[in-house]
């Protein structure tokens, strides 16, 4: 599976468009985080605790995504863009969607 | 006994609460605010230059003819928190308005640090350009009250390549 965020996948030829896949997944840090974080706020800094979790809603809404893709047997998944929101306190929502393509090696556009 | 003398405690714990607490908090808020900013940026200035001649990042779409390799999506993240200092500046900021620059460094950092870890994991792929970079920014919500900012999520994400030069 080729994942890419521009339109058109270098190398490669779009040779049918399969549709509009997405995934998405809300995700809550437990309180001993959110009681870090809340005394970090004072000082300012990274919030590591966010930042992991972050990254861990972000692989399993790119996961979501793939598995829809794969089911409409698409081979490249292609314009992937990333939303986020904040639902509630310690909580966020991260949506990821994209086009599902299947594409072929295109010799004639230089590898 | 207890009775008689608590009237003068409970006024010294009151001036404790109410003046010399907070104000210990936003000298000691601020000294950190003004190290840890400083180490903070040397940091990303270090990493951006050393970034600079080896990845080319573009917020293009379409790649150049000459060719390109391994297209892979590469994203960064990082979650900057709010300091005590800096909101009790943005309070008062409120009120004659202007640009509240405590904020605007702090996402500023934030956008740096997220762009920087995109890089670190492009180069780990092998990749010498990333297209298409797109930034996500959403703010962290406090549990106790929503008018306080509890600071800012930032993702960064692009296309990962290796080009021919």
């Amino acid at each position: 599976m080729i994942i890419v965020n521009t339109e058109t996948i270098p190398g490669k030829r779009i040779v049918e468009v399969k549709g509009l896949v997405q995934g998405n997944t809300v995700r809550a840090k437990n309180v001993g985080r959110d009681i870090a974080a809340s005394f970090k706020n004072l000082v300012g800094g990274e919030l590591k605790g966010y930042t992991e979790l972050l990254v861990e809603s972000r692989r399993e809404a790119v996961a979501r995504m793939i598995a829809q893709a794969e089911q409409l047997q698409a081979n490249a998944i292609v314009n992937v863009r990333f939303a986020t929101s904040s639902i509630t306190s310690g909580a966020a929502e991260l949506y990821a969607y994209g086009t599902a393509v299947t594409v072929v090696d295109d010799y004639s556009q230089g590898v | 006994m207890d009775a008689q003398t608590s009237p003068e405690p409970t006024g010294g714990l009151l001036i404790c609460f109410y003046i010399a607490f907070p104000l210990l908090l936003l000298v000691g808020t601020w000294l950190i605010h003004w190290l840890g900013g400083r180490s903070r940026r040397r940091h990303l200035d270090e990493q951006e230059a050393y970034f600079h001649e080896r990845i080319r990042v573009t917020n293009l779409k379409r790649f150049p003819p000459s060719g390109c390799l391994n297209p892979q999506l590469v994203t960064g993240s990082a979650a900057i928190a709010n300091n005590y200092f800096v909101a009790f500046l943005a309070g008062f900021k409120h009120i004659f308005g202007g640009e509240l620059k405590g904020y605007t460094q702090m996402c500023d950092e934030a956008r740096r640090l997220a762009l920087v870890r995109l890089l670190q994991e492009a180069e780990s792929i092998g990749a010498n350009a990333v297209y298409n970079v797109r930034f996500e920014t959403a703010t962290i919500v406090t549990a106790q009250n929503n008018k306080q900012s509890g600071g800012v999520e930032l993702i960064a994400y692009g296309t990962a390549v290796h080009e021919e030069r």
